[in-house]
């Protein structure tokens, strides 16, 4: 069995894509539809893998679960480390951009005041709690996990199709 | 084969704590005193992953799920629909449907919870409901069989069975 390439790289752009969903603010609403930010991370790292492979070594489930899994832990770290400075450096804006688009279209006059009030004090928060990052550690993983087995499941070549071999050299003379 | 049973019971199991501790944080909010921790915990555990905004959510004892009614509808469905796998397919020989099941399933709850579904018809408890139900449902048919065949082939159990895609969702 050849070899299969190494899933570092693939796994790594996969934790980027996160981050970068995570961090940014308003990009990061994304992720309030069951993590679909994270997960998209993971599908895309089998994405990238997939590009790697040859017909020899075709795409695993297992493939997917590990590039899933590893992308959510470098998307954790390296979100957590782009939101924490994105927040130093300009403050709650994802907060504030919630808070606004809740104002303009009316839905903050009908929340209840102890509503209003929580979210007052998350807006207030400008830098990453202890529990934020652990809990980051935790669950990107796991939905990366997800990302990673639906991205198998989109990826994964169709039984019987043709995969373009690499061209067989004739054999030469001595 | 070996580990067929087992990872469909850790997933199960994992869907059922995952969803009682959306249902279970109103409760223990509701109860208060020395509840209120593992309350603010599960409400702070779900905040990275859902707006949590009252006003979409279902309420329970005057306080609000853990997630969203979308999100909870998804996992809800995704739980039924792990519940109802073993009736359509064979634990041991999994079998994964057209990816256009998959396609079919996500379109109707995208159109919904982006910006087009406002323009398009009033977006409601109702249709967060049936867009996220659907896709929910359609997931485990997705994620069981590959997360078996993955747990088989890295607990180094030689592979006898590969997934392949099919027309339908039933065996039959």
């Amino acid at each position: 069995m050849p070899n299969k390439p190494s899933i570092l790289m693939p796994a790594l752009y996969g934790g980027i894509i996160m981050a970068v969903i995570s961090a940014v603010p308003g990009l990061n609403l994304l992720n309030c539809l069951c993590c679909a930010g994270v997960m998209f991370g993971g599908l895309m790292a089998v994405f990238f893998y997939k590009k790697d492979l040859t017909a020899q070594t075709p795409l695993e489930s297992s493939d997917g679960v590990k590039l899933g899994a590893l992308a959510g832990l470098f998307g954790a770290i390296i979100g957590s480390i782009l939101t924490a400075g994105l927040m130093a450096v300009t403050g709650n804006v994802g907060g504030q951009m919630v808070k606004s688009i809740l104002e303009s279209s009316g839905a903050l006059d009908q929340m209840p005041p102890e509503a209003v009030e929580q979210m007052e004090t998350g807006l207030r928060e400008t830098s990453l709690s202890f529990f934020t990052v652990i809990m980051s550690l935790i669950i990107d993983p796991l939905f990366g996990l997800l990302g990673g087995l639906i991205g198998y499941a989109v990826f994964k070549s169709k039984p019987g199709a043709v995969v373009p071999q690499p061209p067989v050299q004739p054999p030469t003379q001595p | 084969m070996r580990y067929h049973r087992t990872t469909y019971l850790v997933i199960l199991c994992g869907t059922i704590g995952w969803c009682s501790a959306i249902v279970l944080a109103p409760v223990f909010a509701a109860e208060g005193s020395v509840f209120a921790l593992p309350a603010e915990f599960v409400y702070r555990m779900f905040h990275p992953i859902c707006h949590q905004l009252r006003e979409r959510s279902f309420t329970l004892l005057d306080h609000p799920f853990a997630a969203c009614v979308r999100c909870s509808t998804i996992y809800f469905a995704f739980l039924a629909g792990t519940l109802l796998y073993p009736i359509f397919r064979k634990i041991e020989r999994p079998v994964m449907p057209s990816r256009l099941f998959l396609l079919a399933a996500l379109l109707p709850m995208l159109v919904d919870a982006f910006p087009v579904g406002a323009g398009l018809y009033e977006v409601t408890h109702l249709t967060r409901m049936v867009t996220g139900g659907i896709f929910g449902l359609v997931l485990p048919f997705f994620i069981l069989p590959a997360a078996i065949e993955a747990v088989q082939q890295i607990l180094g159990t030689p592979r006898t069975v590969s997934i392949h895609h099919q027309k339908g969702l039933t065996d039959a």
